[in-house]
């Protein structure tokens, strides 16, 4: 790591994971000073069992909660504007979240709407008028997290908006909640979450802060997740996981978007670029090129991927084809034993070398010192053809 | 990686780290609204000219509310009171700590003073007497050691009333911790070592005692292999800004692990030290580090193990045979405190007879031993260590400290 770069890292979010974590919710809410929350959630997300367990795990704790469970696929403006009016209107004084996705994105979006009353949200700059923290809001992970729920980004009507405001006061992990039931979207998330990890770990701008969160990311995912799809029931693979999904969005929240996150950012709409699949199709054909520029760290990822023997034993001048080969030979068994096969190339995934030209007018080049369009024609071709970079 | 059955972290300061970060203040006090800062150090950071770098860094950016230098080496009620009059008379609305626990904690206090718009600081002890942010907290640490600039905790002194009080609460944490090598680079060789070392130990004892979690471990192993990296040349090279940096991030890194998995058996003794003969904490902490690793090893060798990658490299990890990589983590601990010892000329301890005080008098006196083996059955810190200790095991482990020889680890009780 360059230490002659500055860095700034921010998360607030703190971390309870565990048995019983649910519990803990009352006494924390208390220490922000809040003790009349809102619970977002939707039947659609979240098992309505779910959301018996959670409400029971505030038993006696004498708090007054609002539940509001129509969240449905996506969250949009009128239905938060609905919250904003109930949220004021009943005096509540903290936002829970129960559930991943576009539960969290409205409660995000909630958030800024009652602490900034007059913030439009149409607008993509609304969150630079944000000068402090916004009404404490806690995250409740279920087993449909896509592990952004953490990140410093919220997606409202289709636009993505960021503050480090966004991210949770808390992350409450509870084995009862992450139990998977739905492994096809367990999958493709924790494939999205693993990319995020890793790209966060070995890009140029990575701090010893962004390191922490990824390599504990990163460990998590390579000790678990086969667990997880031998066996979706596990309850401790599926805290493991969701734990590394929470840690995968602080850490990508305090980087720049590398280049694999950019050319999935950059493929069509209907390839549903953030489902993780398509990205873990790029993500060797990415390591593998950005592993022989200067400046990134590509090699060092044998040591979250490996263990601490693998990566000693390995003369360092190998490490890299060595980090290429463990993420290559991971993938394959994913691709194996998963609920549905990661393509073996972007052209089986959907994205012919004729779009290439296409893809890279979406990139916004000029902004970037780093790579350059030949950089990303050079990982395109080699991802659609599906062959190692030469 | 172990998952606990149960964890909590949590490190909700912005870290602003780099060789400029100071003139980065100014921007970050107006994203929390804030345009007025009051500095608050001690005479002894302000006479090392860190103060005039800290202003000459921000002043074009900011209206200084007032700089107050007086702040004591022991955190003081009176002074917290004093100071938070001189904010609200000069209508400040942040405060900006530069300086090592003392002055970050005693800003602490200031802080909640201010805040709630009060007089008296005694009025907000006890759980949840904190209920809402405080005025923005910028921490500038100079000491590369403590990492008071990343816990909630403030502790100050009722110097009438002999008594310390400890504030907790995550509305004490500060807003932002600037990280500039400029605040450490004339920090002397010996402080350099003591400081560094204790950073070290907070990373080493959070990542085997017992309420580690993977966040806490990944912090930690960082640390480690930062400090470990540059330890012995910024103390013979004092003038190395990188390895100052990286000293700097290291030991907030440690503070953040030690602070979300607790500490063992090292601070629970070095404490004791502490509080019975006075001696520096730091010294305390490098001269026991080595102990509290061989006296739980039994009950830790694997996590032990695992250090040898961050404090010694991959080339050395590989050739050491698993069963004794634990063992070789202490050898080289107890080698770095003897290059230390020789890097500055003989003032940094590696045993307790060699610490004096300032009139060259020793510090920790055989004959007080049995009154810290004491003293350290009181101290909280003995519930996190993996095996359990008494009286008896405390004396034998300072006895040993005192000598300076390993511990004879067929007297260590297993349990």
């Amino acid at each position: 790591m360059n230490l002659s770069n500055s860095f700034e890292f921010t998360c607030p979010t703190k971390t309870n994971s565990g048995n019983r974590a649910l519990e803990n919710i009352p006494v924390e809410l208390e220490s922000l000073d809040a003790r009349k929350p809102l619970v977002i959630t939707g039947t659609d997300i979240v098992d309505q069992q779910l959301i018996d367990i959670f409400l029971g795990a505030f038993g006696n704790s004498g708090m007054t909660l609002g539940i509001f469970d129509s969240i449905g696929k996506n969250a949009d403006s009128s239905m938060i504007e609905q919250l904003k009016k109930a949220y004021i209107d009943e005096k509540f004084d903290s936002i829970i979240a129960l559930g991943g996705g576009p539960v969290m994105d409205a409660a995000k979006s909630l958030n800024i709407m009652v602490s900034l009353p007059t913030a439009d949200l149409r607008n993509s700059s609304a969150t630079s008028l944000i000068q402090k923290p916004l009404r404490p809001l806690v995250y409740v992970p279920a087993d449909t997290a896509t592990g952004l729920e953490t990140s410093k980004f919220a997606s409202i009507n289709g636009a993505t908006l960021s503050s480090h405001y966004f991210m949770p006061n808390l992350v409450i992990i509870d084995p009862r909640m992450t139990r998977v039931k739905n492994g096809k979207a367990v999958f493709a998330n924790t494939l999205a979450a693993f990319c995020r990890a890793l790209e966060a770990y070995t890009g140029q701008d990575k701090n010893p802060l962004t390191d922490s969160y990824a390599f504990a990311a990163i460990q998590f995912i390579c000790e678990n997740f086969l667990t997880l799809l031998a066996t979706p029931g596990d309850s401790k693979a599926g805290l493991a996981i969701a734990n590394a999904m929470a840690m995968s969005g602080c850490a990508f929240s305090n980087v720049e978007a590398g280049m694999l996150h950019r050319i999935a950012q950059a493929l069509p709409a209907r390839i549903n670029a953030q489902s993780g699949i398509v990205m873990s199709v790029c993500l060797p054909h990415v390591f593998a090129y950005c592993g022989k520029k200067s400046g990134y760290f590509i090699a060092e990822a044998l040591l979250p991927l490996a263990g601490h023997d693998e990566y000693a034993a390995v003369p360092a001048k190998q490490r890299l084809e060595k980090t290429l080969k463990v993420i290559g030979q991971f993938l394959t068994e994913l691709s194996v034993k998963g609920p549905e096969r990661i393509p073996a190339s972007l052209t089986e995934a959907g994205i012919e070398s004729s779009m290439i030209d296409d893809i890279l007018s979406n990139l916004k080049l000029d902004q970037d010192t780093q790579m350059n369009a030949d950089d990303f024609r050079a990982v395109l071709e080699s991802a659609c053809e599906g062959r190692p970079v030469a | 990686m172990k998952l606990p059955g149960y964890y909590e972290f949590c490190c909700s300061v912005k870290l602003v780290a780099g060789h400029d970060a100071l003139e980065k203040i100014p921007s970050l006090l107006a994203s929390l609204g804030a345009k007025k800062p009051l500095i608050i150090t001690d005479k002894g950071v302000a006479g090392a000219g860190l103060i005039k770098i800290v202003t000459d860094a921000i002043s074009s950016g900011v209206e200084i509310g007032g700089i107050a230098d007086n702040v004591p080496p022991d955190s003081d009620l009176k002074v917290v009171n004093q100071l938070a009059k001189l904010y609200q008379q000069n209508h400040c609305d942040a405060i900006i700590a530069v300086g090592g626990g003392s002055v970050i904690d005693t800003a602490k206090g200031v802080n909640i003073v201010v805040s709630e718009n009060a007089d008296d600081l005694m009025k907000f002890s006890g759980a949840g007497a904190l209920k809402r942010a405080l005025k923005p907290l910028v921490a500038v640490p100079t000491t590369a050691g403590t990492g008071s600039e990343v816990t909630l905790v403030a502790v100050i002194k009722d110097q009438e009333k002999h008594l310390k009080m400890a504030f907790t609460s995550y509305f004490l944490l500060p807003n932002i911790s600037v990280l500039d090598s400029r605040m450490t680079m004339t920090m002397p060789p010996f402080i350099t070592a003591m400081t560094g070392m204790d950073a070290l130990t907070h990373a080493i004892e959070a990542y085997y005692c017992l309420q580690k979690n993977p966040l806490s471990d990944s912090s930690a192993h960082a640390a480690i292999s930062m400090i470990c990296k540059n330890i012995l040349d910024v103390t013979k090279n004092p003038g190395n800004k990188d390895g100052r940096l990286a000293m700097a991030i290291g030991a907030s890194l440690a503070g953040i692990a030690f602070s979300n998995s607790m500490v063992g058996l090292v601070h629970n003794l070095g404490h004791s030290v502490g509080s019975v003969c006075g001696t520096p904490h730091g010294a305390c902490m490098s001269i026991l580090l080595p102990y509290g690793l061989e006296y739980n090893m039994h009950k830790r060798r694997n996590e032990m193990s695992e250090l040898l990658l961050p404090i010694a490299g991959p080339e050395v990890y590989k050739t050491i045979p698993k069963d004794i990589r634990a063992d070789k983590v202490v050898a080289l601990i107890r080698k770095l405190n003897n290059d230390l010892h020789q890097a500055t000329g003989g003032r940094h301890a590696r045993c307790f007879k060699e610490i004096m005080d300032r009139e060259g008098k020793p510090s920790v006196p055989r004959e007080k031993l049995p009154d810290v083996a004491r003293a350290a059955l009181l101290d909280g810190a003995s519930t996190y260590n993996p095996e359990d200790t008494d009286y008896e095991d405390n004396l034998m482990v300072l006895e040993a400290a005192w000598e300076g020889v390993p511990l004879d680890t067929s007297r260590i009780r297993k349990g």
